[in-house]
């Protein structure tokens, strides 16, 4: 899965790069969102093990010798928290946006009126 | 203006330590992936997790116990995140000006939507429920179940600008939800022996609905509160 790891450190780093370079509000909000699911990718990631299913146990065989044949659950139990999280500061940057913008006209940092 | 200029002059001193700061994360990350390479198998921890899943809670989705029992107290601090998020949205988009907001008018919805939401909204609400009452069997759970059932809302909402939702009732049904969510979990404590652990209602059998003990009843009360929470959110954005 190293095409996946791949993936997920390119999204962190292009959300990074937006998040100190870009002056525009909305465009820090959506760098936040692509460095957010870059490391939900990372952590998911670090769960998986080659040729195993996902814990789901439905069928026979899966359920006798489930720890032999699933990935780890336990990242993919820390992604459903930070999902969550991640809406819930998304929804919060959003409003700063719009009170920055309701009370300096601009959405761009460093020009105020 | 002063900040107009030291953000100009800035410009290209922001890029160079920018690029640094990327390549050196990268590096790290790049490191660590080829560190953690070479593990075979599940960490001991995973595996006390599959075996109780299996053994105890007679759970067919190992992730829902690890989420709701074992690593309760993270999905507890998640949902007072969305919590402290809703009061914050709240607060932070309200507008002084009350006529103006009755005043600002959003746009007519199509003819398509406004047919297509009597047969949507209850075929959405009913899929939303089968996510957060399955989420011990198949992949979901409260938060995409009650995700799924807000959106049944949201899309009613924005088929009329003058649909508006209860705010007083949102908040008495978050409420009840979030104090139902708490009581399970203390029941726990009382029957059980531990906090959030939810063995004190039968294990069934696996691959059944009324299984693994007291977990679908905790999905569904945690997905009718994340559903209101999110409706809240863009419910507050609205104004």
């Amino acid at each position: 899965m190293i095409t996946i790891d791949l993936v997920a450190i390119a999204l962190m780093i292009i959300g990074l790069w937006g998040m100190m370079t870009q002056k525009n509000l909305i465009k820090l909000v959506i760098a936040f969102n692509i460095f957010d699911t870059g490391v939900n990718l990372l952590i998911v990631s670090v769960g998986y093990i080659k040729d195993r299913m996902a814990p789901v146990l439905d069928s026979k065989d899966l359920r006798r010798q489930a720890e032999e044949l699933i990935v780890d659950p336990v990242p993919s139990a820390m992604v459903l928290t930070s999902i969550v999280i991640g809406v819930a500061i998304t929804a919060l940057m959003l409003v700063f946006t719009v009170k920055y913008y309701r009370r300096t006209g601009s959405l761009i940092l460093g020009e105020e009126r | 203006m002063r900040l107009t200029k030291v953000f100009g002059k800035m410009k290209h001193r922001v890029v160079l330590p920018a690029l640094l700061c990327l390549i050196l994360t990268g590096l790290l990350l790049w490191m660590w992936v080829f560190d953690r390479r070479g593990f075979e198998g599940l960490p001991e921890i995973s595996r006390l997790y599959t075996r109780e899943a299996i053994n105890t809670l007679q759970s067919q989705n190992v992730i829902t116990p690890i989420v709701l029992s074992w690593r309760g107290f993270d999905t507890y601090g998640e949902i007072l995140i969305l919590l402290l998020a809703t009061a914050g949205v709240a607060y932070g988009i309200r507008t002084k000006r009350e006529e103006s907001r009755s005043q600002r008018r959003g746009l007519e919805a199509t003819r398509i939507a406004k047919a297509g939401i009597s047969i949507l909204q209850p075929l959405i609400l009913i899929f939303g429920a089968y996510i957060f009452t399955h989420g011990h069997l198949s992949p979901g759970g409260g938060f995409p179940g009650g995700i799924v059932l807000s959106s049944g809302f949201i899309l009613w909402i924005i088929t009329d600008p003058q649909n508006r939702l209860r705010r007083d009732l949102l908040h008495l049904l978050e409420s009840v939800f979030g104090t139902v969510y708490m009581v399970l979990c203390l029941l726990g404590l009382i029957l059980a022996g531990s906090f959030m652990n939810l063995t004190y209602l039968p294990a069934g059998r696996m691959g059944e609905l009324f299984s693994s003990g007291a977990i679908p009843l905790i999905y569904t009360a945690v997905g009718i509160k994340v559903g209101i929470q999110l409706l809240q959110i863009v419910e507050n954005f609205r104004d």
